[in-house]
């Protein structure tokens, strides 16, 4: 169980995060959705107690992350955004090392982390440094549950992961969350997002959004069309075309498409291609239709909407000053 | 604490002995210089060349010096000096290695009571060297002091009438080898305690291994004290290394107490290891701490501890800055100790300087590091 209220941190004069709020339930795994400098670091940095938060209450399993850091320590296993093992160590030197500092058995590893254990221990003897990007998380993973911790806190588990690993890498997540552990992860990448139970965007310090992955479509103002037609030359006239159109609310490269959001929730598929062939396409070969709006959808509406939103932030802080 | 302490200093040996090239340079390092002034050492003289400066206007018994100068397979003589003004030249050039001086009247004040003096001039930069050709070439004088007093009729051991009247140019203060066999170990200690635990730490930090360690039970002054006692081990081992080669290879004498000087040693290397502690602490990557420990604490090591330059040449104020370097204490103490043959009591300023810059640092390690185990601001 993790609880934070309107965690503050400021890192010199800018703020790091601002009032940002989460609840991971036990036996869930919550995702923090975010590109580099969103403040998802630092937040995993206060969450295990290596930081003090400005203002905002928090507490992991039950402790409070203040008063009771000794305990928070103690019920968290914690995976840093960078490889933070001991490169010239071997798989096994590594787990034992960690087992020993935490007390534990380190034969215990397989009962806890079986499938990924029995993904490395094949490479037991060979230096971590020398690991794949997959294999190295997954050394990680186990170091950090040699304690058979409640919560699990992962900073961009997967940055750097082979999809193969990656995939590998969030079933085990689903195991320990099916055994009732409190799993928060990390990642910049927006796929991952629909493996969690719950998301919480993150941009700039602050939270934009917080939901279920398949709610996107809900949580999406307007509606979303793709457009499309097998000509990449077509298509990126398209793209600038529908970027200086008045309707236009976001318009975007998605995979070989073209993401158009438009603020207007009545609008048709045939106002969209009429206003191209106004422009001079030929729309005969280029395919337009309403998309269901994914959580990277949300993401990129809700961040594009962000700068105005900071503008009247500042103006605000300006006038109370 | 223990099995944890254990644990930590069990991983910290692992890093050390994995680093295979890092552990063989630390013991070549004092074996080349060991090579290095062995070879000097053992070096032969022979034909040597050595210039005479006669005065005495083509005196016999000048002459017959010069032809047993000639015969001695040691030396050469040489053309190379024809007045007093060109002996330091020549030493420069290293085209003689000794001086011999002949003053005006030689023969005839040899046959006088007072007698006279052959004047040995060396270039003592060359400590072994000097002190081999001087051996010889009094031998020389000696076997001319025995004919002449045959020649009068006296007893050959009854008085010598030639006297040698050495002068060493250059090192008036006759250091020999093992006079840096104290600054060698000095600066080893600085590269092993000092340079190398701020390395190892600095790592664990740009690594970020040391933000999984706060996380975890392991307490701050536990890290500490893991990564003094393998480092203190290693850098003894080391110590005593060389202090063995010097004295068996340099014939460096030990006339002091031994246990003295195992103190000294202990101190110095504490307040080493608490040194690169400290800079690691004040660092964020490995490239830093190992620049800060060689301009930090290797170059005053070197330089402001009278290893190098004698404490005595320098001025006032820098006298005062040398006396913060901690080798500067240590080299003290040792030559105190093993060449002064002083005992432990009259080097109790040394000591104690030592003793409470290592508690000093190391107290301060442990705090710095028992703080960063709360939460930071």
């Amino acid at each position: 169980m993790i609880e934070a209220e309107n965690i503050s941190k400021k890192r010199g004069n800018a703020a790091a995060l601002k009032d940002v709020s989460l609840q991971v339930p036990e036996g869930t795994i919550h995702g923090l959705i975010g590109a580099d400098g969103a403040g998802k670091t630092t937040l995993f940095d206060i969450l295990v107690t290596l930081l003090r938060p400005d203002t905002g209450t928090a507490s992991v399993g039950g402790h409070d992350i203040r008063e009771q850091w000794r305990e928070v320590r103690k019920t968290v296993g914690y995976m840093p955004a960078a490889f933070s093992l001991y490169g010239d160590l071997s798989v096994r030197e590594n787990l034992e090392f960690f087992a020993r500092i935490y007390r534990q058995p380190a034969g215990r590893i397989a009962s806890l982390a079986g499938d990924i254990w029995a993904q490395i221990e094949p490479f037991s003897d060979r230096p971590a440094a020398q690991l794949s990007g997959g294999m190295k998380q997954k050394l990680a993973l186990c170091c950090a549950l040699i304690h058979d911790p409640e919560v699990l806190m992962l900073d961009e588990p997967t940055t750097g992961v082979d999809p193969v690993s990656r995939s590998e890498f969030w079933a085990a997540l689903r195991k320990l969350a099916g055994k009732g552990k409190t799993v928060l992860v990390s990642t910049s990448y927006m796929d991952e997002a629909a493996r969690c139970d719950r998301i919480t965007l993150l941009h700039r310090g602050t939270v934009l959004d917080s939901l279920v992955p398949n709610e996107a479509e809900a949580h999406y103002r307007g509606t979303l069309y793709e457009i499309g037609s097998a000509d990449i030359g077509l298509n990126t006239r398209m793209l600038h075309i529908l970027r200086s159109w008045s309707l236009s609310c976001g318009c975007y490269s998605f995979g070989d498409r073209i993401h158009l959001g438009t603020a207007l929730p009545a609008m048709r598929a045939e106002t969209v291609a009429g206003y191209l062939r106004g422009q001079g396409i030929d729309t005969s070969q280029v395919s337009v239709r309403p998309a269901s709006p994914t959580v990277e959808d949300l993401f990129i509406q809700l961040t594009s909407a962000s700068p105005e939103a900071e503008e009247t932030e500042n103006s605000w802080t300006n006038e109370a000053s | 604490m223990t099995d944890r302490f254990l644990g930590f200093v069990v991983k910290e040996c692992r890093h050390i002995l994995r680093e295979k090239r890092t552990l063989a340079m630390l013991f070549a390092i004092p074996l080349a210089l060991v090579m290095l002034f062995g070879y000097v050492i053992s070096m032969d003289i022979d034909h040597t060349p050595v210039a005479v400066l006669d005065s005495s206007q083509g005196d016999p018994l000048a002459r017959k010096l010069v032809q047993k100068l000639e015969a001695a397979d040691q030396f050469r003589i040489v053309d190379q000096v024809r007045c007093e003004a060109d002996i330091d030249a020549a030493f420069r050039d290293g085209t003689v290695k000794m001086v011999v001086v002949i003053p005006a009247g030689f023969g005839s004040d040899a046959r006088r009571v007072e007698g006279t003096a052959v004047q040995l001039v060396t270039d003592a930069s060359d400590l072994n060297i000097a002190t081999t050709l001087i051996g010889y070439a009094t031998a020389i004088v000696r076997d001319l002091n025995a004919e002449l007093n045959t020649e009068q009729g006296l007893l050959s051991a009854d008085t010598a009438p030639l006297r040698v009247d050495v002068r060493m140019m250059y090192n008036p203060e006759l250091k020999s080898a093992y006079m840096f066999v104290p600054g060698v170990i000095a600066m080893i200690v600085m590269i092993v305690a000092a340079m190398m635990t701020s390395v190892t730490l600095a790592r664990e930090k740009e690594t970020g291994t040391l933000r999984l360690l706060t996380v975890s039970p392991l307490k701050g002054r536990t890290v500490v004290l893991g990564k003094v006692l393998p480092y203190f081990v290693l850098t003894a081992v080391n110590t005593a290394v060389i202090m063995l080669l010097g004295t068996l290879v340099f014939g460096m004498p030990c006339h002091g107490s031994l246990w003295g000087v195992m103190l000294l040693c202990a101190l110095f290397i504490l307040a080493a290891i608490g040194l690169g502690i400290l800079i690691s602490s004040l660092v964020k990557t490995q490239q830093t701490a190992l620049t800060a420990s060689l301009v930090g604490l290797l170059m005053p090591t070197m330089l402001l501890s009278g290893f190098i330059f004698p404490l005595a040449n320098m001025p006032e104020a820098m006298q005062w800055v040398c006396r913060i370097v901690p080798a500067t204490w240590f080299i003290e103490g040792i030559k105190g100790l093993m060449l002064k043959g002083q005992p432990v009591g009259d080097l109790w300023l040394p000591l104690t300087i030592l003793g409470a810059m290592a508690g000093v640092l190391i107290g301060l390690a442990l705090w710095m590091f028992a703080r960063r185990d709360r939460p930071a601001r």
